[in-house]
This record gives structure tokens, sequence and C-alpha cells, in this order.
């Protein structure tokens, strides 16, 4: 067994030294360059620049922008594609078109779906057409605080087809057989739903959530292309921030930001990871 | 012409200077900054470099490179008899009333000696025609160059020519070079396109050959030419071939990639078969026609295209416009010591300081660089990159702060030259250079331009020192009042050449950096910034004359029109505030935000120093040094008050003794006039002359006296510009939509509140960012 043990080291090697040169040496380069003053001296200043970066206004707003976005966003597109993907489940095989029809959004340039999103929400578009019909005023879409409708809108609609994909092949993966003996014995749909569809997809349903908080944290190339490095002040996230600084050619503070930033991110992910483990034990 | 000579002389005091390599030599150099001369054309024929230049006077220079001494040779005799002013005052005109004047097209080389190719052009008053093409070999005798007729047959000029209307002009010559009987000259046909007409002297035919993308013709082997044909779109290509213009055969040599490599100067050796190029401030030699064998041979600064031959010897004659060089081709025998110079920016003596550096440092090379990007400055400093030893960029440019506030620059306190220099300075100036204490960087160009009034106008109409505006209020005041008052004065108000929008744009311009300057930390839509827009809006520009571009690009020239012809502008856009004199005409507007308040004038300084992880600090300090000595009188007289001397232009002598000449002859014509009214031509002719030559002296100044009492009188205003408002927005990501907006507000789509707003929106985040 000790010899079995000591022939897989070899196997493993090239890839653990990959790991270490290429993630792990970088991850903590990185944070012993974030404590530096990145002047000629190159002084190890602590925590100074974490303090300085928290107490920037900038960063502050960018980070509850962030949030703020990610907060509606992630829980919309988890919810959205999951009512989207049982939908589809239920019409196959028919639904073999609509399941490669929402998915286009996803595989177009950013750059591209941007201009007829950008048509749409202009002050004499199409979208302030459809207000007026309704007896509403039209509205300054792409300003301001209203920037954020499209922005969201053009998130859903572009990460939507990628959830349900994962969504549904989780639900596909499960045996009919499971649901007609479950008919046989008089189980209702909500107690299938309950004891069989929830437990068996409860680990793509997670994957779907992080996936959909990670795409969300990133929400900015939408940003960018409608306000540029420094949009309206609802509109500007953690990432105008790093890209502006970077920009400015201060590294010490990108670094900073983006250490930051991911400390949220690996504590907000870790409060998920319990529940999940909670959920399927619950489940179990 | 003694004049001349001295300069020509003091500069070939260059020559056998000690340089990077054995045998490296300048054998002669015009300081670009003064232009008042040039090199128009280099041969090599034996072991003697000839070398054409340009001035006031036509010279010829011709080098030995085995004595190592230069011949001066006059061309302006024959030139003056070439000329048809010339033919007509010696009474040779054309019996029918017509000008006979020749004209050189170009020299080449032809076996053992140098021809010109002459044309002779008739003038009348109907128009004008080449009466012929002739070769002829150049003479030297005393210090006379001059030409004399050969057995050659005339050239078939037919392919040369061009129809302006009535007249007939040869087309422009890029260059023309000899191989063997074929005289090759590189020109353009009507519609533009590069095209080889090859001569054949002993026939005097021609044969046109359109090669495509054809871009420049050099020596190649004894029956070709080397030929470089450049193809720019996405992925620019330069090839570089032997080509035969006769059987048309087409050898190609190497192909460049022009994203990687911008290959100047490129010259072929036949007998190794080695092909040398420039490219950024090196000599690299390709052997075995394999671009991957470019090796670095020698340092070469430069930096037009021009002439290039290989000696038996191996060594490289170089030369362009200004300079010829001779540079040692072996890399074994380069100095141990490299100094990299890489110039982000333009500088008024960094040529100057290269020639006086290694003159008196042999044992360094230094290596001008081309621009590069500046952005990647900060990574190569924090990855200790010391490749490249000194830096010049503009002191308003992000990168240069971000070096600057993090300390990337060496200590040059030590320097007594430059601890010197910078304690004479202007103590803003000094500030600018110091950190900690310390000196860290050197001055090498100011520029700053703002409004300002013609001086003579000014008083033409009846204005007085009293009434120039002090604030920008009074400036519109006066706008205001200005249709009334110039009416009449043979002034308008602005150059016939300025737009609506160019105006307001520099009004804005100058507006805005200097409210950045002198309200620091005041958000940009306030009432004060927002009332002066309002007030430039509602100027009445129809009464002003100032036309809106479309208006303006329909408009007939004014000069020579009906209303008197050309009109100087009372106001201009570009007015200097730094030492540099545009003419000296204008006056820079010294305008504050309010009354009693000390106006603010930005100017953008750039500045050299030294890289603190570069491994030749000393020699890059004394580089610094030779900069800093090489700054130029208005630089330095921009950012010191040490000297107060007016400067002359170097040429001035010349050029007055010239003019003197021409008044003298004017005045031998009116003694010698054979009736009154011949005499009363001369007279005014002479008058005009007298007038010209006192308007000379009184206005042809490097620095004159006015400029140096007016310079002190807003020297304490001058601020230099550390972070630029106009260059973020119209620069990185904000730049389309800020032109946008910009756009429609010079339009008039868009008020000043919007682009105010938009303005302090974009600034307050930037500033509270942070640095």
């Amino acid at each position: 067994m000790y010899t079995k043990k000591r022939l897989v080291l070899p196997f493993l090697l090239p890839g653990l030294i990959g790991i270490l040169l290429f993630y792990v040496v970088p991850f903590f380069g990185g944070i012993w360059y974030s404590m530096t003053d990145g002047s000629f001296e190159n002084a190890f200043v602590g925590f100074q620049n974490y303090s300085n970066v928290w107490q920037n206004p900038m960063f502050q707003l960018g980070l509850k922008n962030t949030m703020e976005l990610s907060l509606i966003c992630a829980p919309g597109l988890f919810l959205l594609s999951f009512a989207l993907s049982v939908l589809l489940n239920r019409i196959r095989p028919a639904g073999t078109f609509f399941r490669s029809s929402v998915l286009l959004p996803y595989l177009m340039p950013s750059s591209a779906v941007l201009i007829i999103w950008l048509l749409w929400f202009d002050f004499g578009g199409p979208v302030n057409r459809l207000v007026t019909l309704f007896g509403g005023g039209r509205v300054l879409w792409l300003q301001g605080m209203e920037l954020r409708y499209p922005v969201i809108l053009l998130f859903l609609w572009k990460n939507l087809g990628f959830c349900v994909v994962i969504f549904l092949a989780a639900l596909q993966a499960i045996p009919d057989a499971l649901y007609e003996y479950a008919t046989l014995e008089g189980a209702s749909f909500t107690r299938q739903a309950f004891s069989i569809t929830l437990p068996l997809i409860v680990p793509s349903a997670f994957l779907v959530f992080i996936l959909c908080w990670v795409n969300a944290f990133r929400i900015f190339k939408e940003v960018y292309f409608i306000g540029g490095a420094y949009p309206d002040e609802p509109l500007y996230t953690l990432q105008n921030y790093m890209n502006n600084m970077y920009g400015k050619l201060n590294y010490q503070n990108v670094t900073t930001a983006a250490y930051s930033f991911a400390l949220i991110v690996f504590a907000l992910f870790g409060v998920l990871f319990y529940l999940q483990n909670r959920a399927q034990q619950g489940l179990s | 012409m003694k004049r001349l000579i001295c300069i020509v002389l003091a500069l070939l005091c260059l020559t056998g200077a000690a340089l990077a390599s054995p045998g490296d030599r300048v054998l002669t150099r015009f300081d670009e900054n003064m232009g008042y001369a040039a090199i128009r054309s280099t041969f090599l024929v034996g072991r003697k470099v000839y070398m054409f230049t340009s001035g006031m006077n036509e010279s010829l220079m011709v080098y030995d490179l085995d004595t190592k001494e230069t011949a001066q040779y006059s061309l302006q005799a024959m030139m003056d008899r070439m000329n048809g002013l010339q033919y007509t005052q010696s009474g040779e005109a054309d019996q029918e009333n017509a000008n006979i004047t020749e004209q050189i097209v170009c020299w080449f080389e032809h076996g053992e000696e140098i021809l010109a190719l002459v044309t002779r052009v008739r003038t009348e008053e109907s128009g004008g025609t080449i009466e012929n093409a002739t070769v002829r070999r150049l003479v030297l005798d005393g210090s006379e160059a001059s030409v004399e007729a050969t057995d050659l047959p005339a050239l078939d000029w037919s392919s040369m020519t061009e129809d302006y209307g009535t007249w007939t002009g040869s087309k422009y010559v890029s260059s023309g070079l000899c191989v063997g009987e074929n005289l090759y000259l590189h020109t353009y046909d009507d519609s533009g396109n590069a095209v080889l007409v090859i001569y054949d002297l002993t026939t005097g035919t021609a044969q046109e050959r359109y090669i495509p993308d054809l871009s420049n013709i050099g020596y190649g082997t004894e029956d070709r030419i080397l030929l470089s044909q450049t193809r720019w779109g996405d992925h620019a290509l330069m090839t570089v071939s032997l080509y035969d213009g006769v059987t048309e055969e087409m050898d190609e040599i190497v192909r460049f990639d022009l994203e990687q490599v911008s290959p100047r100067i490129v010259t072929y050796d036949e007998k190794t078969d080695i092909l040398y190029y420039v490219h950024a401030g090196e000599i690299y030699r390709v052997t075995g026609r394999d671009l991957s064998t470019a090796e670095a041979v020698n340092d070469c600064p430069l930096s037009g295209s021009g002439f290039g031959r290989v000696l038996d010897d191996g060594f490289l004659v170089l030369g362009d416009y200004s300079t010829v060089i001779v540079r040692n081709s072996d890399p074994a025998q380069r100095s141990e010591i490299a100094l990299h110079v890489r110039p982000y920016t333009w500088s008024t003596g960094l040529n100057n300081a290269y020639y006086d550096f290694t003159e008196s440092h042999g044992n360094v090379t230094v290596v001008m660089e081309d621009y590069g990007d500046e952005n990647a400055l900060l990574q190569a400093m924090m990855n200790r990159d010391d490749r490249v030893d000194v830096y010049l960029m503009e002191m308003s440019a992000s990168a240069f702060s971000a070096i600057y506030d993090r300390g990337f620059m060496a200590d040059l306190t030590g320097s007594a030259i430059l601890k010197a220099k910078t304690e004479s300075m202007y103590p803003l100036v000094q500030d600018s250079l110091m950190k900690d204490g310390k000196i860290v960087a050197i001055p090498v160009n100011a520029v700053g331009d703002c409004l300002g009034y013609n001086t003579k106008g000014w008083k033409k109409l009846g204005l007085t020192e009293d009434d120039v505006p002090k604030t920008w209020n009074q400036f519109f005041d006066l706008l205001e009042t200005l249709p009334d008052k110039i009416t009449g004065s043979g002034y308008v108000v602005l150059d016939f050449y300025t737009s609506k929008e160019d105006f307001r744009q520099n009004v804005i311009r100058d507006l805005l950096s200097q409210y950045t300057m002198s309200r620091e930390d005041m958000p940009y839509n306030s009432e004060e910034l927002r009332g002066l827009l309002n007030r430039l809006d509602q100027l009445d520009y129809e009464a002003l004359g100032i036309l809106p571009g479309e208006e303006l690009e329909n408009q007939e020239m004014i000069i020579g029109s009906d209303d008197g012809g050309y009109k100087e502008g009372l106001i201009t856009t570009y007015s200097s505030i730094t030492m540099q004199n545009y003419g000296g005409a204008y006056q820079a507007f010294q305008l504050s935000f309010r009354d009693g308040e000390d106006p603010v004038l930005p100017f953008e300084l750039s500045v050299a120093w030294v890289n603190p992880y570069s491994q030749h600090q000393e020699e890059a300090i004394a580089f610094l040094e030779a900069l800093a000595e090489n700054m130029g009188p208005q630089l330095w007289y921009t950012v010191s008050a040490q000297d107060n001397e007016p400067k002359r232009y170097p040429d001035h002598e010349e050029q007055r003794k010239n003019m003197e000449k021409w008044a003298n002859e004017a005045r031998l014509h009116v003694e010698n006039a054979q009736d009154e009214e011949e005499k009363e031509n001369w007279e005014k002719i002479l008058a005009d002359y007298e007038r010209e030559l006192s308007e000379f002296d009184a206005n042809y100044w490097m620095i004159s006296p006015d400029d140096i009492e007016l310079y002190h009188g807003r020297a304490a205003h001058l601020r230099p510009v550390r972070w630029s408002l106009m260059r973020q927005l119209y620069s990185g990501d904000e730049s389309d939509a800020f032109y946008s907006l910009f756009d429609g507000y010079l339009q008039g789509q868009k008020s000043a509140e919007e682009l105010l707003s938009y303005i302090d929106r974009k600034v307050q985040m930037m500033r509270l960012e942070g640095n």
C-alpha cells in the first residue's frame, strides 16, 4: 500500500508544480504585493493599502453597487432559469428549438448585443414607446439610476441560457422510472418535486447559484460599454474602480481591491457551501 | 559666406572625434533646431563623400575619407547664374521678353564623377515650358563649384513633365541614382502613384516602370538598384529587393514586418551579401538574407531616412537631412557601455546632447531609442528593468506622475552642473524637478499657448496697455465691443483660417486648463465657469466676423480678395506663453477669473531623468549634463532668469548680408539707370529692400529684447502642468463620450451646463478615486 502511494507521487508532481507555480505562488505573491507601497524602496506597509482602499469613497461606492446589482441579478437569474428549465423539460421533445434559442444571447458578443440594447432603450426607442402606450412618460433609460434597468435586463437575458442548460441537464438526468414508480405509488406532483426532483438537482442548483453570483459580480462589460470608465454613480462598480486604478498605473490599489473583494466573495461562498450541505443532508 | 563657412568649420571640428566604436566619425552636422540649412543630397565617389547643402547659400562639402579633411565649395554663383533674375539683370533676357532659367532636378553619381540633371525652363507672360533636360558634369575650381556640359545626349523629358494650365513643369523627383548607364528617377504620376523613370544616358530615351508600393530607391549592386516597397494596412510590410529596371527582374532580399521593425536607411553590401538597416537608434546587419540573423552592430542617431553606403573596409557612410556620419560595422569593436535613451517626447537639445556626449565619452555608445508605450514604463520600473538608462517625458503624462510619486528616479543632486543649472531656475520649475529635497529631473522642453493679441494691431486700434483685459470677463467685454472698434482698421478679429468652432474650442481649452490649476478641487459646474461659458455662447460671432467651419470652407481665399486682401487677426488662439517666439507679433493675454487675482498660465514641461536601476548611473548623469548644457536658448530662458541677453538667429548675419547684397545691386542700378523711368523703378525696389532690411533687423530675433521683457512680466504666472484635464478627457476610455458631448456643445446642441456637469462628474470621480 505504501509503495503504491509513492508511485503516485511522480505522476502527481507535474500537476502539483503547475498548481504551485501558476496559482499558489501568484496568489500569495499578490497578497505580499498588496502590502507594499510600490515605490522605488518597495517598503512593506502592512495593511495600510487595505485601510486606504477601504476608506476610499469610490471603492465603497463600487462595492456597494456591485453588491446591490449582484443581489438583484443572481437570485433573479437563478429563479428565472430554474422556472424556464422546468418548463422546457416538460415540453420536450418540442423544447429542443427553445433550448437552443435561449442559449443564443450567451453566444453573442456583448458589444454587438449592446447596440441593439441601446437602440431599444433610447429615449425615442421601442421601450419608451411601449411605456407611452400604457400612459407613462418617457424615461431616460440610459442615464442615472434608470440605467440599472437595461443593465440588469441585459445581464439576465444574456446569462439565462447558460443556467437553463445546466438545470436542464440535471433535470433530464433524473431517471423517468423514478417518477413512474412514484406515480404508481400515488405520489402527487408536489410530493414528486420535493422527494425526487429537488434532492437530485441540489448539487447542480448549487452550481448554478454560484455561477449566477460569479457572473453577477463580474457585471462590468455591460456597464463599461454604456457608461465608460466613469459611468453615472449608480452604475459605478468595483470593476470600474479596479480598471481605473489600473489605468492610473496604481497597481497596488488594483491588487488590494481585488483581494478585498475576493475576501468578501470567499466569505459569501463559504456561507453558501454551508447552507448547501445542510440542505443536502435535510433532503436526504 | 564667411559666416556659413565658419559655422560649417565649427561643425567640422566634430570630424574625427572619438566616438563609440573605432573609426566612428561625424562628417558634418547642422543643428536642425536652427532650421537654416540642411543636407540636400549625399554621394560617395571613390573615397570621397560629396554633401550638397542648402540654406541661404547653396554649397558643397567634399570629405576625403583617407585624409579626413573637408573641402568647401560654393554653388551660389552657379545658382545665381542659372536663375532668371540674374539673366534678366545681366541683360541676357530673351529677345521675345521671356525669361530663361535653369534648374537642377537632381545630382547623381556616374562612375567617378558627379553629374547634374538640368532642365532649361522658358517663362513667358502666356506661360512656361521646359525647353530641354541635359546632363552636366560637376566641376570644382578653387572654392567654387559649377557644372559644365557633357557629351551625353539631351534626355527625352516628355514623360517627366506635368501641365498646370498654361504652365508646364517637371514632375517632383524624390530621388535619382545611376546604375551603369541607366539613370533611375523616383517620381510620381498624375494620380500620385510612385513610378520609376529609367533613362538610358547613352541615348537619352526613357522607360517607365510602375512598381507597386514603391517607397524608396538606393544603391544596390553594379547593375541593380536597391528598392523598397512598403505596403501599409492591417499587416504592414516592407520588402527590400534588388531590381534591374531594364530586365524588370526583382530579387527579394528581406521582408520586414513593420509592426516589429521600422527600418530606415537600408543599404546593401553585394560582396558580403549583408543588408544593413537603422532601427530604434541602432544599425542592424542581416546576413544570408535571413532576418532572424539581424544583429545590432553600432549606434546610429539619425532620425530621418536618407543615404547609406557600405565602404570597402566594411565601414558605413550614413546620412539624413542634417547629418552625415561614418560608422564601424563590426559589433566586436563596439564599446562595452551602451547607454539607452528613450524619449517619450520631443526635446530641443537631445540631438546636440548626443553628439556632445559621444564626443567627450568615446567609451560609451548612446542608443537613441524610438518612442515607446509610456504606460509600460511603470511596469518596467517595478520589474527593476535596467535596459533603458535615460527617459524623457512630459510632466503631465499619467506615467510620469506614477514614476515621480513612487520615486523611480535617480538622485541627480551629486552633479555640480545639474545642481547649478537647477538652482538658477524659477522656483516653480525647481519644485517640479525635485522630490524630497533631491534633484531628480531636468527640463528638456517647454511649450504653452493661450489667447493673445496682435501688439501692432492693438496700437493701431488706439488701444493701450490699460485696455488689455486682465480677467476673462473683461476679455468677453472686449469681444463685445470689438466689432465697432475694428472696422476700417485693416485688421480682422481672428485670422481667416480660425473657425468659430476652433475659436470656441481654444477658449474653452484655456478656460478649463487655467481653472483646473487655479481652482484646485473646485467643481467645474460653478457659477463662475458657467457664467463665462454663457458669455462665450452669447457672443455675436457674425458681427465679429468669425465664421462657422462649414462657411469658412466655402469662402474664397481672403488673400487677393476685393476687400483689400489679407488682413491680420487682432486676436490669436495660439500665443506662446513660454519663450518660444513665433514671430513676435502676438502677446499672450494674462487672464484671471476675478479682479485683483493673479492669472495662472499653464504650460507643458518635459523632463529627463535617470533610471534608478541603470547599471551606468555615472554615464547617464553625464548624459543629462550634456542635455542640460544643450537646452537651447528658448528653453533655458523659459525656465531660468539667469541670462537676459537677446539672441539672434544663427543665420542672421548671413541672411543680412544677402539682403544687403540685393540692396547694393539695386543701388548700382539706380546709379547706372539709362532713363528716369528706369531710375524710378529701381528706387522703388531699393526702398523696398531697405525697408525689408530694417524690418529684418527689428524682427529677426530668436529671443528679442521685447520677448525678454514681456516674458519676465508673465514668468511669475507660469505653472507647469502636472495633471491635464483635457488630456484626461481626450484620451483613454472617456474620449469618445467627451468628444461627442464637446462637439455637441460647440455646435450649439448641448448647453454649457451639460458640458460642465459631465466634466464635473468625471473629474469628481477621478479625484475621489485618487491616484
